[in-house]
């Protein structure tokens, strides 16, 4: 089974490790606006939670972007950001409905996650398993699905 | 259909909707024989990047090409590149090219993109105009560029500005005309606009609204633009972005059904079966209203491609409908506009002003309170979010309840309210 990076929110205490140890591998620098992960805080509901990329099958960053920067390669489940053609129009940042993929000021370009190739540093940096890199069990899976539904149902609950 | 030989299948038009309906179809159906007819004679190139092509931010033309070296032969196809497309005859179901040939087909994609609007301007042949669609054109104005300083736009939208910043070079003077009363009128509201124009007017752009260009006289070497109300510009060159239309001349006697540009129903076939339109030469059905209209985007035309190709390949996809998104930059200004952002629809909206930062950020609601579109200028960074919203046709009542502009609408704070039974 491949294996992907999972997140489990309810054990995410918004230390921001994660945040710090994805801008470090990538620029070399304890910068979060860097980071390809973001921590969503709300303290007053004590809701924290890790958003990354999930590499969506239909990935609409990819679809999107005029320049052919964004790829998925032949059998690949991570999809990756080309440097080199990236010319930082942001379409892509306006496709993609979870906000996992942004507009990095410094560079001009696009920047997401990419799984570090199979060693992903925020899941060796998170304390508490809020991020893990696994497969994925049946569980876990169930789970998952579970919270699809619920944002399927909501988002039928109100028509045009 | 039930056909004993390979299905034959033609697409006209090698961009965004040709070659997304090419792989949409490639992907269910290797056997059919597929032609892809397109009159330039370039592999697919990217139209909307020509700008930092200009600009010089790409690596030469290489960066502007889609595919690529092999991909036309694992595709499988035959290229009719470089060929014009005289007409269809729907009867015969036959496709006439230059030079007497033809192809037949068993369906057949239309994807012939637009061409710059040039309007009549005494004094200013058609080839003295500056427009900015295809490669040609941008290598055009790439080799003016050191060449010209002093520019005249016409016109007020996204092309006009892009382009500008392209041939923007310190020192020069460049005057945008205008004839509406504000600049990006097809995209933002007019406070939006405002934050634009002065933004641009720093950068030492001269704006001039509710104008026209008449004419353009030639003084030995000098040329000078005259407006309506006689106000005379030196200029080196005038471009003109005054919009596109759809590449539709070729079909005029067809029986294809054609207003401003192909009709096509909600699988993206037009009145004629197995006849299909997608890109900027279609006018396919509106995300709110299902009227059929033509917002000439690049994701537009990649999602609409897709679905005629998974169409022809024997499925039955539905369009979910043509929605206006548009993210751009003006001088380092991020500006976002999606979806409808002022018609009769909207009925409430969430602004959030910052003078002194600059930032507005307006969303709007329909009666049931569903979001239905938002205008961000310099505080964008919930773009795709926002942008998930509307497509979804989510209520914004959670919107409202939170204190929401001290931060951007994050994906988690989503997460949360669905969660949370709020969403």
């Amino acid at each position: 089974m491949i294996k992907k990076i999972s997140v489990y929110p309810e054990k995410c205490t918004a230390c921001r490790l994660c945040e710090l140890a994805c801008s470090f591998k990538k620029i070399g620098e304890f910068n979060p606006v860097a980071s390809r992960v973001r921590v969503s805080m709300f303290g007053e509901d004590a809701f924290y939670t890790p958003i990354i990329c999930t590499q969506c099958d239909e990935a609409w960053c990819m679809k999107a972007c005029p320049s052919g920067a964004i790829t998925r390669d032949a059998g690949a489940r991570v999809v990756k950001v080309n440097r080199e053609r990236c010319v930082g129009c942001r379409m892509c940042t306006l496709a993609c409905p979870f906000g996992t993929i942004t507009y990095y000021a410094p560079e001009g370009k696009a920047i997401k996650c990419d799984e570090c190739d199979g060693q992903p540093e925020c899941v060796l940096f998170c304390p508490t398993g809020a991020l893990k890199y696994e497969e994925e069990s049946t569980p876990t899976r169930l789970k998952r699905m579970e919270t699809a539904r619920k944002l399927e149902s909501s988002s039928k609950e109100v028509q045009p | 259909m039930l056909l004993k030989r390979k299905k034959r299948i033609v697409i006209i038009g090698n961009s965004a909707a040709g070659l997304s309906a090419l792989e949409a179809l490639r992907k269910r159906d290797s056997l059919s024989k597929v032609t892809l007819i397109d009159q330039e004679p370039y592999p697919a190139y990217s139209r909307v990047i020509t700008p930092y092509f200009i600009m010089g931010g790409i690596k030469g033309e290489e960066g502007l090409f889609l595919r690529d070296k092999g991909y036309y032969q694992r595709m499988d196809i035959k290229m009719r590149f470089g060929t014009e497309v005289l007409g269809i005859d729907t009867r015969l179901r036959e496709v006439l090219l230059e030079g007497g040939k033809k192809e037949v087909f068993d369906l057949l994609m239309i994807a012939t993109g637009s061409s710059p609007v040039r309007p009549r301007i005494r004094g200013l042949k058609n080839d003295e105009m500056g427009v900015l669609r295809n490669l040609d054109h941008a290598r055009q104005l790439k080799d003016l560029k050191p060449k010209v300083s002093k520019v005249l736009f016409l016109g007020g939208g996204l092309v006009s500005l892009q382009t500008l910043q392209a041939l923007y070079q310190k020192g020069g003077h460049y005057t945008i005309v205008a004839k509406s009363n504000h600049l990006l009128s097809q995209t933002l509201d007019q406070e939006a606009s405002e934050l634009v124009e002065q933004h641009l007017e720093r950068m030492g752009i001269r704006i001039l609204k509710g104008r026209d260009l008449v004419q353009v006289k030639k003084k030995r070497d000098k040329k000078i633009a005259i407006l309506d109300d006689g106000e005379e510009i030196d200029v080196d060159f005038v471009f003109i972005g005054k919009g596109v239309q759809p590449n539709i001349g070729f079909l005029r006697r067809s029986g294809i059904k054609l207003k401003r540009g192909v009709l096509v129903n909600q699988q993206l076939e037009t009145n004629i079966e197995g006849i299909y339109a997608a890109g900027d030469v279609a006018e396919a059905p509106d995300f709110f209203s299902g009227e059929k209209v033509n917002y000439g985007l690049w994701p537009s035309a990649v999602e609409q491609g897709e679905i005629a190709g998974k169409n022809m390949a024997g499925l039955k996809e539905v369009y979910p409908g043509n929605l206006k998104m548009n993210v751009t930059r003006v001088f380092a200004m991020p500006i976002v506009s999606i979806g409808d952002t002022g018609s009769k629809r909207v009925i409430e909206v969430l602004v959030k002003k910052d003078e002194a930062r600059k930032i507005y950020r307006k969303i709007c609601l329909n009666g049931q309170g569903v979001v239905v579109g938002a205008i961000l200028i310099n505080q964008v960074e919930d773009l795709g979010v926002l942008h998930g919203l509307i497509q979804e046709r989510k209520s914004g009542e959670f919107l409202r309840s939170k204190d929401l502009w001290k931060s951007p609408v994050s994906y988690g704070f989503l997460l949360k309210n669905i969660l949370q039974g709020k969403i």
